[in-house]
C-alpha cells in the first residue's frame, strides 16, 4: 500500500522538483534533483512576465468559492423542502434533478456559451460561476440529507408556527459535514472546470488559473516549463489546504451516508 | 405525519426556499438546452442569417466516420477507466483496512491528492510521464522491463491507454475512499457468521460483500461514466485540441469542439454534443440494471 501511495503521488512529487528545473533539466528524467535550487522560477512567475498569476489565482479562488457556496445553498434549500414536504409533483423535481446529472455541463457548453453572450455575460466571472450554481447531483444529495434529520424535529417547529426559512437554518447545523462535503466537492470542480471558463472568459485579466496554465503551455515550448511547474504547484497549495481541513468532514458524512 | 398539500397551495416560505435552485435551472441548464437543440437544427452559418435545416446535421453525423470513431473511443475510454480504476480501487481499499489504523487516513488521503489535481495541470505533467524517449513511464517501466520505449503520444496504438492511465491516476484515489466507507459499514455479524460457516474468501466476496457495497460501486460508475463522457481538459491539454495521430485520442466533446470553434460550425457543433446524451443513457441504463441481474436470487 506505501507503493502504491508512493506511485500515485510520484508525479505529484516530480511537479514540485520540476519548478527548480531549466527546460532541458525537466526533459531529461535523467536527472533528478535540479542543479540548483534557485526561487527564480518563482520570480519570474510573480513578476507577471508571461501571464499575471496573482490575478489568475484571485479568479479562480474568486470563481471556486462562490460557486462552491452558492451551490451548496440552493441546493440545500431546495433539497430541504424536497425531502421535508410531501406535495404533488415532488417526484418530477426529483427526476429533474437526475436529468441535471445525466446532462453534465461540458456537453451544453457551446449553446450556454451563445446562451451567455445573449445574457451579456461574456468574458465576465458572473458568467462562469453563475452556471455552476445549479447543480443537479446537489439537489440529489440534499434531498437524502435532509430526510436524515429526525422528522419530529421539523414537525414540531411547524406546529409552534416557526417560518420555513428559520426552520431551515436551525436544522443546517445538524448537517453540517454534509454541507461541507458537497462544497468541497464542487469547488473541486469548479476549480478544475476547463471548458466553460476556456470559452467564456477570453481576456487574460478574468481567466482562471487552469486556463492560463494551459495557454502559457500552448503558446511555446521555449518559456522556461519550470514557470508551469510553479503555477501549478503554487495553484495546488489552497486545494490541498481546503481538502486537508474538509477530510475529517468529508469522512463522516460519507460513512453515515453508506450506513445509512 | 408527513402532509399533503397540493403543488399550487404549497406556501410563500417554501416556495421561496426551492424557487431559486429551479430558477437557476431554467435559466443557465435549460435555456441552453433547448437553445443548443434549435441550435442543432440550423445551418452552420457564421455571418448573416442561418436557415433551419431540419434533422440534416444529425443524418450527416450518420454518415461520419469521423464521428463514429469518436464515439468508439469514447466509449473504450470510459469503459477501461471504469475497469481499471474501480477494480484497483477495490484492491486499495482492501489493502488500506489491513494496515495498521494509523496509517489508513493518511494512505487514503495520499491516494486522494491526485484527484485534487485539475485536469489541466494533469495533463502538463502527465506530458512528463509520457514524454517521448526520456518520459518517466519509458524511463521507469518500460525500459527496466526490457521492452522497446513507446512514444506513448503520437503512437495511435498507445494514445488511448495513455488517457486511460491519467484518468485512472486521478480518480482511483476517491473511488478507494468511496469504497473504504462502503467497506468500512458491511455489518460485522453477516461477515462473521459466513466464515463459520465454511464459506470460502472468495465467495464471501462475492455472494455477501459485493451485493452490500453495490450501491456504492454503481454511484462510483456513475461519476466515472458521467465523467468520462464529457472529458475534455486532459486530452486537450495532451493533443492540443486534435484527436492525436490518426484521431486515436478523439473524445466526443472534443469533435464538438472541433465542430464548432475550428470547423467553425455551430450548429453541428451543437449536433455532436447532443448525440452524446443517447450514449450516456443507454450506458447509464444498463450500469443502474446490472446489480439486479447478476445478484438474482443471491440476496440475503
Amino acid at each position: 500500500m506505501l507503493l502504491a501511495a508512493f506511485i500515485f503521488l510520484y508525479p505529484l512529487f516530480w511537479m514540485v522538483l520540476g519548478s527548480f528545473k531549466s527546460n532541458s533539466e525537466i526533459f531529461n528524467t535523467r536527472v533528478y534533483w535540479p542543479m540548483e535550487w534557485t526561487g527564480q522560477y518563482f520570480g519570474i512567475l510573480f513578476s507577471g512576465e508571461y501571464f499575471n498569476f496573482e490575478r489568475a489565482l484571485f479568479n479562480s479562488i474568486a470563481i471556486s468559492i462562490s460557486q462552491g457556496v452558492g451551490a451548496t445553498l440552493l441546493a440545500a434549500m431546495a433539497g430541504y423542502i424536497i425531502g421535508t414536504y410531501h406535495f404533488r409533483g415532488r417526484m418530477t423535481l426529483v427526476a429533474l434533478g437526475v436529468m441535471v446529472v445525466l446532462i453534465p455541463a461540458q456537453m451544453v457548453a457551446l449553446p450556454l456559451f451563445v446562451w451567455v453572450n445573449t445574457l451579456g455575460l461574456f468574458d465576465n466571472p458572473l458568467g462562469v460561476a453563475l452556471p455552476g450554481m445549479a447543480s443537479g447531483l446537489g439537489l440529489l444529495f440534499f434531498t437524502r440529507v435532509f430526510r436524515l434529520v429526525p422528522k419530529e424535529l421539523i414537525e414540531v417547529a411547524r406546529m409552534e408556527g416557526a417560518s420555513e426559512w428559520r426552520i431551515f437554518l436551525s436544522v443546517l447545523p445538524l448537517v453540517k459535514p454534509f454541507l461541507i462535503t458537497f462544497g468541497f466537492a464542487h469547488f473541486v470542480l469548479a476549480w478544475h472546470a476547463h471548458v466553460i471558463p476556456m470559452l467564456i472568459l477570453h481576456s487574460e485579466e478574468a481567466r482562471t488559473l487552469p486556463i492560463s496554465l494551459a495557454a502559457l503551455y500552448g503558446s511555446s515550448l521555449n518559456s522556461p516549463q519550470a514557470v508551469l511547474m510553479a503555477g501549478s504547484t503554487i495553484g495546488m497549495i489552497p486545494l490541498i489546504t481546503v481538502f486537508a481541513m474538509a477530510y475529517p468532514q468529508l469522512k463522516s458524512a460519507l460513512q453515515e451516508f453508506v450506513t445509512s | 405525519m408527513l402532509r399533503y398539500s397540493g403543488f399550487l397551495k404549497i406556501n410563500r416560505g417554501r416556495l421561496f426556499l426551492a424557487a431559486p435552485f429551479f430558477l437557476f435551472l431554467l435559466v443557465f441548464w435549460a435555456t441552453p438546452l433547448v437553445k443548443g437543440f434549435l441550435l442543432s437544427l440550423e445551418s452552420d452559418t457564421l455571418w448573416g442569417e442561418s436557415s433551419f435545416v431540419g434533422f440534416k446535421h444529425y443524418s450527416e453525423l450518420l454518415q461520419d466516420s469521423r464521428y463514429w470513431h469518436s464515439v468508439a473511443n469514447t466509449s473504450v475510454f470510459a469503459l477501461s477507466t471504469i475497469t481499471f480504476s474501480i477494480g484497483l480501487a477495490l484492491l486499495f481499499a482492501h489493502g488500506i483496512r489491513m494496515c495498521r489504523k494509523g496509517l489508513q487516513g493518511p494512505l487514503t488521503f495520499a491516494l486522494m491528492v491526485p484527484g485534487l489535481c485539475p485536469p489541466t495541470v494533469l495533463a502538463l505533467l502527465f506530458l512528463l510521464v509520457f514524454h517521448g524517449k526520456e518520459g518517466l513511464l519509458n524511463r521507469w517501466l518500460i525500459e527496466p522491463l526490457g521492452f522497446e520505449t513507446v512514444n506513448w503520444l503520437s503512437d495511435p496504438d498507445f494514445i488511448m491507454p495513455a488517457i486511460v492511465i491519467q484518468a485512472v491516476w486521478r480518480w482511483t484515489g476517491f473511488m478507494t475512499f468511496f469504497l473504504l466507507c462502503a467497506l468500512n459499514a458491511r455489518p460485522r455479524d453477516v461477515l462473521d457468521a459466513a466464515a463459520i460457516d465454511g464459506v470460502n474468501t472468495w465467495q464471501r466476496f462475492y455472494k455477501i460483500t459485493l451485493p452490500l457495497i453495490s450501491p456504492t460501486i454503481t454511484f462510483c460508475l456513475i461519476y466515472l461514466l458521467v465523467d468520462c463522457f464529457a472529458q475534455f481538459a486532459g486530452s486537450y491539454v495532451l493533443f492540443g485540441g486534435s484527436g492525436g495521430t490518426n484521431d486515436a485520442g478523439l473524445l466526443l466533446v472534443t469533435y464538438a469542439y472541433q465542430k464548432a470553434f475550428v470547423g467553425g460550425g455551430f450548429g453541428s457543433g451543437a449536433a455532436v454534443s447532443l448525440s452524446i446524451l443517447p450514449w450516456l443513457a443507454g450506458m447509464l441504463i444498463l450500469v443502474a440494471l446490472a446489480p439486479r441481474y447478476l445478484w438474482k436470487g443471491a440476496r440475503m
